[in-house]
């Protein structure tokens, strides 16, 4: 059954993916932990066994959550496209991460400046001028560069596509196929002169076109999901769908041979083919597991997990694993990931959302209640 | 006991439907994947021709996704799975066996004549209908049903294992099968999705674990191939409603069982007979039109009864 126009409808099989998401992407970093300290775990193998070895999958089952997290962003992000207005569509956006993004930052700098490790590399000791560049991302663009909330590198890449969504969305609505074949040529070139800018000799020059290659690179996996979602909605049919993504996909597989765009294994292309191939099956599926109020109430958490995750976990681990064995430290700092996501997402995202809405509300060109309890959280 | 009989008059009413479009068409694409590899990338690299096109489809498609022998297995591990939720969906086995068993006696003549042909999905299908008429007394509990056919494909891989790894190289496949069936199963609502999927995922997990313990298999990434065919299969499901009612498309899904049976026999024949004298284009496209004319002509030759 289709959706109204303009309108993806209610999406369990989305929520259910965008748990599975989550959990792959706290699987990833907890064995990363692992790998970091040089130790084995059983679940470590279990999972190289059960599925990373057949599947012929990244270490760690690396790039399975995050790809899909990309994926789902283009699918949703398409739909309120249609429905807002530019400037509109950017504040929604934006106001959904930053709150809890600044939040978590905070705690974050406290953290680090409190000596513990909160991401697979240790950072020095911040400053509060660290701190303000952090809480815009800038710290992706310090050389060298602070690894902060580690994971945020994802939200450069959403905001940069929320950016260009912003400016194609006249496009987006008048000729939706015009949108995505732009985005193609532009990460090509992106692409492109990145790789020509790798022997220049100014060393700023090195460092933008790299972060432009980064952006270039990720770019069309949220761009393929926008390219589901243009063919679930009717808006460009499903041969001009299956060529358009080809083109994304194959500027893909380019990245991942000219290398050093990406980090987490050689298996990317097949991962996210996978996951895109998941994701159409459970955009049309609808049962009771994925419509439970658990699977919505956890896919609704799953920002505030993916940003606090790493430092919980870590400093948990780090503390718990000499001291109480590693089963133990591993269900204490899940334990710990899911209490301070409950706390953040109760306490600060939902409020400052709710919030930022209320003071929005009032212009006259808002829509209707119902259309924004469709909205989808940005993890 | 009526809860039984109830359950068997629902599946019987569901067995009087046709085969969902989607399904129609993710087969007819099948076929001409399965031309391209045993007849174009195969081929061509057994007779020394490794032309720019082919090397570029291999490095920027099948090795980036881990898809090997230029999509044929892939190809064929569809239509397998289409032919198990066909066999399911058929209100005899004998006969949904039937509907590939001229094709299949013609594959089974060409290899014993000593021709090239592909004969293990033939045989695939044939464990399929034997385990699906001997679970027949189990038709009232699916669940039970699909359970012990995978255990009998798993033991049996186990047992002749021991004697002929090449015989369970294929024997293994004939989960493909069983996992249509228990897609069709959720289909008319005899399985829950849940327990649909937990067994195409036990279907799978045999499919890696024939791989981690057969050298033969080593380097072919059969598991994730199987993967593949499966998504394929699930997406294309509930969708093709355009396409899948096409007269060309159904017409091709009609054929692929002799367009299988005819690739080594009729196909590649043809290509030995014109090499090397003919340009590699030629040959690989005479090959195709030859297994094409082929399979229709004997698509068409009339059956007892007028079955196909």
């Amino acid at each position: 059954m289709r959706a109204p126009a303009g309108s993806l409808g209610r999406l369990d099989g989305l929520d259910l993916l965008r748990g599975v998401a989550c959990v792959a992407v706290v699987f990833g970093h907890l064995m990363a932990w692992f790998a970091i300290e040089r130790q084995d775990w059983w679940l470590s193998q279990a999972a190289d066994t059960a599925l990373g070895r057949p599947l012929h999958l990244n270490p760690q089952l690396a790039f399975i959550g995050v790809g899909s997290f990309f994926l789902i962003t283009g699918v949703v992000i398409t739909a309120s496209a249609f429905r807002e207005k530019p400037g509109q569509f950017l504040f929604r956006r934006v106001s959904r991460l930053v709150p809890l993004l600044w939040a978590v930052t905070v705690l974050a700098w406290i953290m680090i400046n409190l000596g513990q490790r909160i991401t697979p590399r240790l950072d020095q000791r911040l400053d509060v001028v660290d701190l303000l560049i952090g809480m815009v991302l800038g710290n992706f663009f310090q050389v060298p560069q602070v690894a902060f909330v580690g994971v945020t590198w994802t939200l450069v890449i959403q905001i940069v596509f929320y950016v260009w969504v912003t400016v194609t969305i006249p496009v987006l609505r008048r000729r939706p196929w015009i949108a995505p074949a732009l985005a193609a040529a532009v990460c090509f070139v992106g692409i492109l002169g990145s790789v020509a800018a790798r022997g220049n000799p100014s060393v700023d020059v090195r460092v933008w076109a790299h972060h432009a290659g980064i952006w270039a690179a990720y770019i069309p996996l949220l761009v393929i999901g926008q390219i589901v979602a243009l063919a679930y909605l009717g808006r460009i049919h499903r041969y001009t769908a299956v060529a358009l993504g080809a083109v994304h996909f194959l500027l893909w597989v380019w990245v991942d041979r000219i290398s050093g765009f990406t980090f987490q294994g050689d298996a990317l292309p097949r991962t996210v083919m996978i996951m895109l191939l998941v994701l159409l099956v459970l955009m049309r599926v609808r049962g009771p597991v994925s419509s439970s109020r658990f699977v919505r109430a956890f896919a609704a958490r799953t920002y505030a997990i993916y940003l606090v995750h790493v430092g919980c976990l870590y400093p948990v681990m780090d503390a718990l694993v000499p001291r109480i064995g590693v089963e133990l430290a591993v269900l204490t700092g899940l334990i710990t990931v899911g209490v301070v996501a409950e706390i953040l997402h109760r306490f600060v995202e939902m409020p400052a959302d709710r919030w930022l809405r209320a003071r929005r509300r009032k212009r006259p060109a808002e829509p209707a209640a119902a259309e924004r309890a469709k909205e989808p959280t940005p993890a | 006991m009526a809860e039984r009989a109830r359950v068997m008059d629902e599946l019987d009413r569901e067995r009087a439907q046709p085969m969902p479009p989607g399904l129609v068409l993710a087969a007819a694409l099948a076929v001409p994947f399965v031309l391209y590899s045993y007849l174009g990338g195969l081929w061509l690299n057994q007779h020394g021709y490794s032309p720019r096109v082919l090397v570029a489809v291999r490095e920027w498609v099948n090795r980036p996704l881990g898809v090997g022998e230029d999509f044929g297995v892939l190809a064929l591990c569809v239509l397998l799975l289409v032919a198990g939720y066909a066999g399911a969906a058929d209100r005899s086995p004998v006969r949904a066996a039937w509907s590939v068993g001229l094709p299949a006696v013609v594959a089974v003549g060409a290899a014993a004549l000593g021709a090239p042909a592909l004969v293990w999905p033939f045989a695939v299908v044939a464990v399929h209908a034997v385990l699906l008429l001997v679970t027949t007394p189990l038709r009232a509990r699916p669940l039970i049903a699909v359970v012990v056919q995978l255990v009998v494909v798993a033991g049996g891989a186990v047992l002749v294992g021991a004697h002929d790894q090449e015989v369970v190289d294929k024997l293994a496949f004939a989960v493909l099968p069983i996992m249509g069936q228990a897609l069709w199963l959720v289909r008319v609502k005899a399985l829950t999705a849940l327990t649909g999927g937990t067994l195409v995922v036990a279907g799978w997990a045999l499919i890696a674990a024939v791989e981690s313990r057969h050298p033969a298999w080593e380097g072919q990434w059969f598991p994730i191939t199987v993967c593949y065919a499966v998504l394929v299969v699930l997406v294309a499901l509930p969708s093709g409603e355009l396409l899948g009612r096409h007269a060309f498309v159904r017409a091709v899904t009609a054929r692929a069982a002799w367009i299988v049976a005819l690739i080594g026999p009729v196909g590649l024949t043809v290509q030995d007979l014109l090499y090397p004298a003919t340009p590699w284009l030629l040959i690989v496209l005479a090959g195709a039109a030859a297994t094409a004319a082929s399979a229709e002509i004997l698509y068409r030759l009339p059956r007892p009864g007028g079955a196909r």
